[in-house]
Formats: structure tokens, C-alpha cells, sequence
């Protein structure tokens, strides 16, 4: 049974030119344990797409079906909660929370969904996974662009989420980071089975993940 | 949510945007600031002067209401009604009439002498609606009636301080009736007021009557001011002494009434000779004061021409109305406490100005007396009792002056108060709107419209707080300022003001006005209400729209 199915989804926006449709009759199947790479040019729609998968934004039209419920239906704080206990999000640019430590950035989805999971002890298991245990109590803009993401990505795990949407993790890094990084996700998929669906132009990225998806201009080719 | 993780995140925005946090808070506190110390001077300010003023004002009059229209036009009524009683008498019958054009009044009438009604239809109904006693009105202000016995605060005390009280009178005395000039009439009405000053009716005229009584030559136009003074000490010097007579030839409650009183016979220089044609029917006026008032014409028309039209004594009180220093009756001390007040709208019934003395206790019920019972004639729905003039001292002005101040400050703070909560308002629709991709963040996390809510309520209530005590700081540190540079010279001014050289207390502007309150209060009710209002507007539908915005 796919843990994430798309079906004839659509997402049209409407600007001065006319109306754009960046994401047109995807229909799309993610088995659970998957490491999905959606692969395209810039403007194919890819991260419209994870976006929507992700109930980052709505659609124009079609559904989105997360262990058989659809997204689309649910109302905005059923939305929110239920990203909060699936989802987990790396941006390209991080977007942490410059108020918070790396800690409390780390931890951040728990305090949301009254996880049982919040604690520093489990904080600092994971930083040291990551090795950044020694930057907890660090603010972001202290930290390098590669322990940013890290933290990140620690930020989407906390959780222990079903889906990991990473939308061009690397895209802000260099080489050895990005390479890192992708270690990382996949270490993540295939330790905690977690299901990671990526967005990236990186072409490396053929090498960590189970499937490749490209788009062009909003459609799955 | 837990609040714990609430208060994190909503400290943690504090902690880190330290710079902004602070310049936000200090310049709205500034505002606020400026509003408490305005409060905070002005009530303490307020508070010890009372104080201090207090040591004067105890146990002791400090207000006469000299001119009590409205009382004096019903205990005319009264007056008159208790010679209705009198003229029962067989021998001394009068009628009453009943006035035809307002059933229910009525007056008596001797050759018009006594008549007492409405001057119109408006009047006759209030005269009938509102009936409060001088009583209460005095005991709504912790005032006390009390008979002017002693004379106090007379407007002729301005000029004769020393001058005994004559035999006999009871209450006002008479304030400024220039009975030289008045036709005959006025001079019985006076007369059959007060039966029992046959024998010499003290009066006070204006000056420049005085003057030709007492022969002096007519000053010219372009007199100096030191001429001026100097003939002004001159009455005052010979006037006391002055007798001046009118003659009658009837009687009217036993008083010699005198049909035809002409003016030149009160010409002092035609006086010996006259007093020596009919001695027996002579009346004889001694002159107690000088009024500074002159005569002016009678300029106020009545409603609808109705003036013309009102019965003698109106007119003749209209008559004595027209001098500037008022004029009176001695008003027995028995009837002042029991007569009915009546409203006037309008006065030309009235200004018949003897003395009725309430006494305050305290400086603040003269003020809230005056304040609510003063009656301006283009007040329709004034409710008063007549024109209360206050005691002209340096203390009473001090009182007058702070409570002008007080509603300065309340006009000032109210606008200071208004300019801070919009400054803050939109101060804090910025700080809420710059958190878009934050909450954004939160909400691709898991955060429910609600927990974020919470989260920025909590966060500006925590920049409210420090927004109140920053200006609770500033406020209080400017009055401090004030009182260490101040305290000492406004202490011995008012010292010096109130004859207190020994007096304990001292005039500060450090401490607390309940108003204070309203202003933290208002800081706080500001922030939460523009968080709710703004919150929306923070919140799309679209997460990644919010992100990247």
C-alpha cells in the first residue's frame, strides 16, 4: 500500500500574463521505505509539487492521499497537526529560527504536538548523530551553512516522521556538504525506513535514491 | 501546547531581538511616560496642597454665596404670603387675586404692591415642578446654612470692614440699593419687607449718588486715577455718618409710606428744608456702604414684550436689578432654612442679592457646588439655584486653579494617551507582520492557528510589560526629578500663600494616581488587541506563500 498517492493533481496559479500551471494531472505512488528523487529544470514544477505533497499549499485541483487520508479535505488545524506527527521539512535555506538554539530549533516540532518525544536527552542523541552535539546551546547564525542543515534535518526527524519532504537540501551547500547531506538522508531511509521524497537538481543524488521522478513543464515524464 | 513551551518561544523572541525589543518599548514608553508624570505631578501636587490648604479651610467659611436669586425671589413670595396672613386681620385686609393667566398662582395685591407670580407660562410650570430646598442643596455638598448673623463677606465689607451691623438685622444686609434715584415705590417695598427698620433703614449706594448727597463737586470726565482714589476715600471716609431722609404721607404695616417721594427731595441740599415741612413723615435711610456699582440701563427684554406687561413689583425689583452692586433685603433668620427654592430660567424676577451663607467644609464641595449648581443662562436644562459668587482669596483661587489644571491634564493626558496607544498599535502591527515567516515555519511543523496565537499574545504581553514599567520609570523618574529640584521652593511658596509658616506639610509630585492604573492598563488592553487584530493578516492560506513573503 503507497504511504503517499497523488491523483490528477493540479496546480495553477493565476498572474498577469495569464494562468501559469506548474503542476498538471500528477499522478503519482510512494511506497513506504522509499527515497524518491523528483528531478527537473527550474520552472518543471518539481517544488510546487513536494510543496503540495507536503500540505505546504493547496491545489487547484485532485488529491492528496497520506496513508489513505486524503490532505485536501482536512480543514487548516487538522492540516497542521497532522504534518506535525508525519511530515518533516528540510528547505534549502534552512529556515531556522534565529531566536532559538540549536537546541530548541532541533526540538521544535515536539513543542507543537505535545510529543512525548521532547526531552535533551533524545536532543542530544540525535545532534550526536549528526555530530553537532557540541553546538546545542548555539544560536543558527553561530553555526556553519552545513550544520545548519543538519540541524535541519534533525529538525524534520524529531518527530519521527513518516515522510521527509527535502526540498534542494543541498542547493545552499557546497560539495562536501552536499554529499554529506545526501549521506545523511539516506542513512536516515534506510536505518529508520523513513520515507524521503527530494527535490534536487543534483545529479548525485540518482545514487542514494530508490527512484528517480523527472518533470517537465508540470507533468511527470 | 504546553504554556511552558508558549513562554519559550515568546521569551526566546525577546532574548534575541534585544536591539529592536528595546528601541520598541522605550519609544512607546516614552508616550506613556510622559502621561503617568503629568498624573503623578499633577495628583500629588494636588494632594498635598489640598492637605496643606486644609489648615486654613477647617472649621472656617470660605464661600458666600452672595447672591442667591432664586431663594430671595420665594422668600419674597413667602413674605408675601405671610402678609396674606396678616391682611386677615380685619383692619389691614388685603385681596388675593388670583392671576389670571397661570391657574394656580396667585398674589396679593395692594395697589400693587405685593405680587407675586410667574413671568411666564415656562416659569409658572417650573415653579410648580421644582421645589428643593436651600437645605438640601446645601447638604448635597456637605454644606451647612448657616444666618449671616455676623455680617460676613458683604460686598460693602470691601469698603467699611469695621462697620458694626445696625440693631435689628438679622440677616443680609442690604448690598447696593441706590434708594436716591429709585421711584417712591421701591422705597415702600423695601420698607414693608422689613417693617421693623422704620426707624432708619440702612442702605448702600452706589458711589456717584453718594457724591451728590455728600455735595462734593462732580469730578470731570478725565479725572486722574489718584483723583479717583482720593475721592472714592473721601465717600468713604464721610458716607458712614450720612442720613439722608424720604418723607410719606400713609402707612403701609405701620411704616410711614410716602405717595410722592420725588427725587429732588432726596437731594441731600433740599433735605433740611423738606425734613422741616413734614418731619413726622420723614424715613430715614443711613448710608453703611458705597457700592462701586453704577447705574445701568435695564437692557434684558422679557419674553415676548411680557416685561412691559409684568405687575409692579417685578418691574421695581427689575429696577433694582439694574445696579451693579446688587441689591437686598434683610432676610430674617427664621425663613432660611425652610422656604422652597424655586427654578427660574430667567432672572428678571430676581437678583434681589441678600447674603445666604452655606458653609463647606471643604474647598472640594464649593467646587462640585459650583460646578454643578451654577446656572448659565444659555443652559436649558440647568437645574440651579441661583448664581453663586465665590469668596474672592488667594486660597479659593488656588483652589479654582488646580482644578483648571486638573482638567488640562486630563485633556493633555487623554491626547498624550491616544498618540501612544496609536504609536504602539502600529508598532506592534510591524512587529507582527515581520513575524510572517516565523510563524510560517511553525506552522509547516505542526503549529495550530491557535498555539501561534498564543505564542505572540504571550509574546506582546511580555513587550507590554516592559513597555509599562519602562514608562512606569520614566514617568515616576521625571517626577522624582521634579520633586528633588522643586519640592522645597513650591513648599515654602505655599507656606508664604497660606500664612503657614509652621505648617507640617509639605508639597510634593512623587505618588500614585489611580489613573496610573487606566494608563498600564491601556498599554497592555492596546497590545493584545492589535495581536488579534494583526494576526490574520499574519496568516495565509498558503504556507509557502507566508515562507517566502
Amino acid at each position: 500500500m503507497p504511504i503517499l498517492k497523488t491523483k490528477n493533481l493540479t496546480k495553477s496559479y493565476k498572474t498577469k500574463k495569464g494562468i501559469v500551471h506548474a503542476v498538471t494531472d500528477v499522478n503519482l505512488s510512494v511506497e513506504k521505505g522509499e527515497f524518491v528523487a523528483i528531478m527537473g529544470q527550474s520552472g518543471s514544477g518539481k517544488s510546487t509539487l513536494i510543496q503540495l505533497m507536503g500540505g505546504l499549499d493547496t491545489p487547484t485541483s485532485g488529491e492528496i492521499l497520506v496513508d489513505e487520508i486524503d490532505i485536501t479535505k482536512l480543514k487548516d488545524n487538522q492540516l497542521s497537526k497532522f504534518r506535525g506527527k508525519k511530515f518533516g521539512f528540510v528547505f534549502q535555506t534552512f529556515y531556522l529560527q534565529p531566536f532559538l538554539t540549536v537546541a530548541q530549533n532541533i526540538s521544535l516540532p515536539s513543542m507543537f504536538t505535545n510529543s512525548q518525544n521532547l526531552s535533551l536527552d533524545r536532543t542530544r542523541k540525535l545532534a550526536s548523530i549528526l555530530k553537532i552535539e557540541d553546538k546545542l546551546d548555539s544560536y543558527p547564525s553561530e553555526i556553519s551553512g552545513g550544520q545548519t542543515q543538519r540541524v535541519a534535518i534533525l529538525r524534520s526527524l524529531y518527530n519521527n516522521p513518516a515522510i521527509i519532504f527535502a526540498d534542494e537540501p543541498t542547493g545552499n551547500l557546497d560539495e562536501t556538504n552536499s554529499i554529506a547531506v545526501l549521506k545523511m538522508l539516506k542513512s536516515i531511509n534506510q536505518k529508520l525506513g523513513t520515507t524521503i521524497i527530494m527535490v534536487t537538481h543534483d545529479s548525485r543524488v540518482k545514487q542514494y535514491a530508490t527512484r528517480t521522478i523527472t518533470l517537465q513543464e508540470g507533468k511527470i515524464t | 501546547m504546553k504554556l511552558s513551551h508558549t513562554f519559550t518561544l515568546a521569551a526566546a523572541k525577546l532574548k534575541v531581538r534585544r536591539r529592536r525589543t528595546i528601541v520598541t518599548c522605550t519609544t512607546i514608553a516614552l508616550l506613556f511616560g510622559v502621561v503617568i508624570f503629568f498624573l503623578t505631578v499633577y495628583s500629588s501636587l494636588f494632594a498635598s496642597h489640598t492637605r496643606m490648604s486644609a489648615e486654613i479651610f477647617d472649621g472656617n467659611t470660605f464661600i458666600i454665596t452672595s447672591t442667591f436669586r432664586n431663594f430671595n425671589t420665594v422668600t419674597i413670595r413667602a413674605r408675601a404670603l405671610e402678609l396674606y396672613d396678616l391682611s386677615q386681620d380685619e383692619d389691614k385686609r388685603y385681596p388675593l387675586i388670583e392671576d389670571e393667566w397661570h391657574e394656580g398662582e396667585f398674589f396679593l395685591d395692594h395697589t400693587n404692591k405685593f405680587v407675586i407670580q410667574a413671568s411666564d407660562e415656562e416659569h409658572a410650570r417650573l415653579m410648580s415642578e421644582q421645589h428643593i430646598t436651600l437645605t438640601e442643596v446645601a447638604a448635597r455638598y456637605n454644606g451647612e446654612i448657616i444666618a449671616n448673623t455676623e455680617g460676613l463677606h458683604r460686598s460693602s465689607d470691601l469698603f467699611f470692614p469695621a462697620l458694626e451691623i445696625p440693631p435689628g438685622a438679622q440677616g443680609a444686609m442690604p448690598s447696593g440699593v441706590a434708594i436716591d434715584i429709585l421711584p417712591r415705590s421701591v422705597v415702600n417695598s423695601l420698607i414693608a419687607f422689613e417693617p421693623n427698620m422704620q426707624d432708619s433703614v440702612p442702605v448702600i449706594i452706589p458711589a456717584e449718588h453718594a457724591a451728590r448727597l455728600l455735595n462734593l463737586s462732580r469730578l470731570p470726565d478725565d479725572a486722574s486715577p489718584r483723583e479717583l482714589e482720593a475721592r472714592l476715600k473721601d465717600i468713604h471716609d464721610r458716607a458712614p455718618g450720612l442720613i439722608f431722609h424720604g418723607h410719606s404721607t400713609d402707612t403701609f404695616f405701620g411704616v410711614p409710606i410716602n405717595d410722592e417721594i420725588e427725587e429732588e427731595s432726596l437731594n441731600s441740599s433740599e433735605l433740611d428744608d423738606e425734613i422741616s415741612e413734614s418731619p413726622t413723615e420723614h424715613i430715614t435711610f443711613q448710608v453703611i456702604g458705597i457700592s462701586a456699582g453704577t447705574i445701568q440701563p435695564y437692557t434684558i427684554p422679557g419674553p415676548s414684550g411680557f416685561r412691559d406687561e409684568r405687575p409692579f413689583l417685578l418691574r421695581v425689583l427689575d429696577g433694582i436689578n439694574s445696579f451693579g452692586g446688587g441689591a437686598g433685603f434683610i432676610i430674617p433668620t427664621e425663613f432660611i432654612n425652610d422656604y422652597t427654592l424655586q427654578y427660574f430660567e430667567r432672572s428678571y424676577t430676581s437678583w434681589l442679592g441678600g447674603s445666604t451663607i452655606i458653609r463647606f467644609s471643604r474647598p472640594a464641595d464649593l467646587i462640585d457646588f459650583r460646578a454643578n449648581e451654577f446656572c448659565y443662562d444659555d443652559n436649558p436644562h440647568c437645574t440651579l439655584y441661583g448664581g453663586a459668587q465665590e469668596f474672592m482669596s488667594s486660597i479659593y483661587w488656588l483652589h479654582t486653579m488646580s482644578y483648571n489644571i486638573n482638567t488640562g491634564v486630563v485633556y493633555l493626558t487623554a491626547f498624550l494617551g491616544f498618540i501612544a496607544m496609536f504609536i504602539m498599535a502600529g508598532t506592534i502591527g510591524r512587529v507582527i507582520e515581520d513575524e510572517k515567516q516565523a510563524t510560517a515555519i511553525y506552522r509547516a511543523v505542526g503549529a495550530t492557528k491557535g498555539a501561534i496565537r498564543k505564542i505572540y499574545i504571550t509574546y506582546v504581553t511580555l513587550l507590554s510589560a516592559i513597555t509599562a514599567t519602562l514608562a512606569l520609570i520614566i514617568g515616576y523618574g521625571f517626577s522624582l526629578a521634579i520633586h528633588i529640584a522643586y519640592s522645597r521652593i513650591l513648599t515654602a511658596n505655599s507656606r508664604v500663600t497660606y500664612g503657614l509658616p509652621e505648617s507640617t506639610h509639605t508639597i510634593w509630585t512623587v505618588g500614585f494616581d489611580i489613573r496610573t492604573l487606566l494608563v498600564i492598563g491601556a498599554i497592555f488592553l492596546v497590545g493584545l488587541l492589535c495581536t488579534l487584530l494583526c494576526f490574520d493578516r499574519m496568516i495565509s492560506k498558503s504556507i509557502i506563500k507566508d515562507i517566502k513573503d
